[in-house]
């Protein structure tokens, strides 16, 4: 406007980083979740593989128990 | 009444109900990632220990509010758990019939069970609020389990806005349950009117209570029960002297990762059980069950602890550093 230049001005913007604050997240989320879960598996797939096989083996046996075959077979005790 | 006469009583009774079930699901979360991770280690034992008395008395909370609804799950639950106190020997006859107001579960006790589910949430508060000043004494732990005191950000706004996200997709969960599924979580039975003339085919309470129930019924004796099913629950307390590792979490223990996984397994297992009948083969594996519970606190985490220190002293001895470096790896030769 013909006057001095103006100086020490501060603008501010909001910081690219802050405008996708979110940026990528989903894809870790699902890549990187699964590669660390991948990680983990054979330290949780054993003991998993164990307790299902106790569990499936006590439903059975349960399930055997309150059949037919079952009272025969416990009658004498 | 809340159910059919008051508008939208639905929502707020099935919201009640299932973020109380939610509520545990992530306390089991926070308390395996604390497991996992040794948060308890020093020098946050003060939060994990504070940390250990907002379960126990989250699970009163919850089984006070449980009552409230005086269904048949409500009552003969009731009955199971105010008896345990009459394994308290000399008092414990006398014990339970202050506690009820009467010599069974009554108007009275229901009226007491009311007062203390409105009260206690405010310790609760409380307590967690402890468990927060206590924590930042020192800041949050690390996966790494190394210290960050050259790295800290405040609370707030980062860790605020950081939890209001998983906030956000917990609302959504919610929803699916409460709108779509609101008594998946709960047990059928509770929707007969409690009946002090009939005892349920079986007594099951939530899902959240059903490991330490079954550690409950796999002791015999009632008294060791009730200590058993109480121990269950506090051993967590010792964990900080339990863990005799050096390196704090399981992150670059691979030995202490499979016990934590087989922990987890037996928890599951344990809460299964206690969804069923006490009959063979449930009550062996029951016993095995608890055994193994108890076992992973008081042997499994500490010989993994010493045996993992020591095959690294064993490692980093002089002698072995020696050889390694007279004979180096082909690539440096």
């Amino acid at each position: 406007m013909g006057g001095p230049k103006q100086k020490g001005v501060v603008t501010y913007s909001v910081s690219p980083f802050r405008q996708r604050a979110l940026k990528g997240t989903l894809h870790g989320y699902i890549f990187n979740g699964y590669s660390r879960a991948m990680r983990q598996a054979p330290y949780m797939l054993i003991p998993f593989g164990i307790g299902y096989s106790v569990y499936a083996w006590a439903k059975g046996k349960s399930a055997y128990y309150n059949s037919k075959e079952g009272h025969h077979a416990m009658a004498g005790h | 009444m809340i159910m059919r006469d008051v508008n939208y009583g639905w929502m707020i009774r099935y919201i009640h109900a299932n973020v109380a079930s939610f509520f545990f699901i992530f306390v089991y979360l926070h308390i395996g990632r604390g497991l996992y991770y040794g948060s308890y280690k020093s020098p946050r034992a003060i939060t994990w220990s504070i940390g250990v008395i907002i379960l126990v008395l989250m699970m009163a909370i919850a089984f006070l509010g449980y009552v409230l609804p005086y269904g048949q799950m409500s009552l003969w639950g009731a009955t199971v758990i105010t008896n345990m106190l009459s394994a308290i020997p000399w008092i414990g006859q006398d014990f339970v019939e202050f506690i009820w107001g009467g010599f069974s579960v009554n108007n009275a006790t229901l009226n007491r069970f009311f007062s203390l589910h409105f009260v206690l949430p405010f310790v609760l508060a409380a307590l967690a609020v402890m468990h927060m000043i206590t924590l930042h004494q020192h800041g949050s732990s690390n996966p790494l389990g190394i210290s960050s005191n050259a790295d800290k950000i405040p609370m707030h706004p980062y860790y605020l806005f950081k939890d209001l996200v998983t906030i956000f997709l917990f609302f959504l969960l919610l929803s699916l349950f409460v709108f779509y599924m609101p008594n998946a979580l709960g047990h059928s039975d509770n929707y007969i009117p409690a009946n002090p003339m009939q005892t349920p085919p079986s007594i099951v309470p939530e899902w959240y209570l059903l490991p330490y129930y079954a550690i409950l019924r796999s002791i015999p004796n009632k008294l060791l029960g009730v200590a058993g099913m109480l121990g269950s629950l506090l051993i967590l307390l010792a964990m900080p002297i339990l863990d005799t590792s050096r390196v704090r979490g399981s992150q670059f223990r691979p030995l202490m990762r499979f016990a934590f996984w087989a922990f987890v397994t037996d928890f599951f297992l344990l809460m299964y059980l206690g969804s069923q009948h006490a009959e063979e083969p449930f009550i062996t594996v029951g016993a095995i069950a608890t055994v193994f519970y108890f076992a992973w606190f008081v042997v499994v985490v500490p010989v993994v602890g010493i045996v993992e220190n020591t095959l690294m002293d064993i490692a980093t001895t002089p002698a072995n550093a020696k050889e390694s470096a007279a004979n180096p790896v082909p690539s440096q030769a």
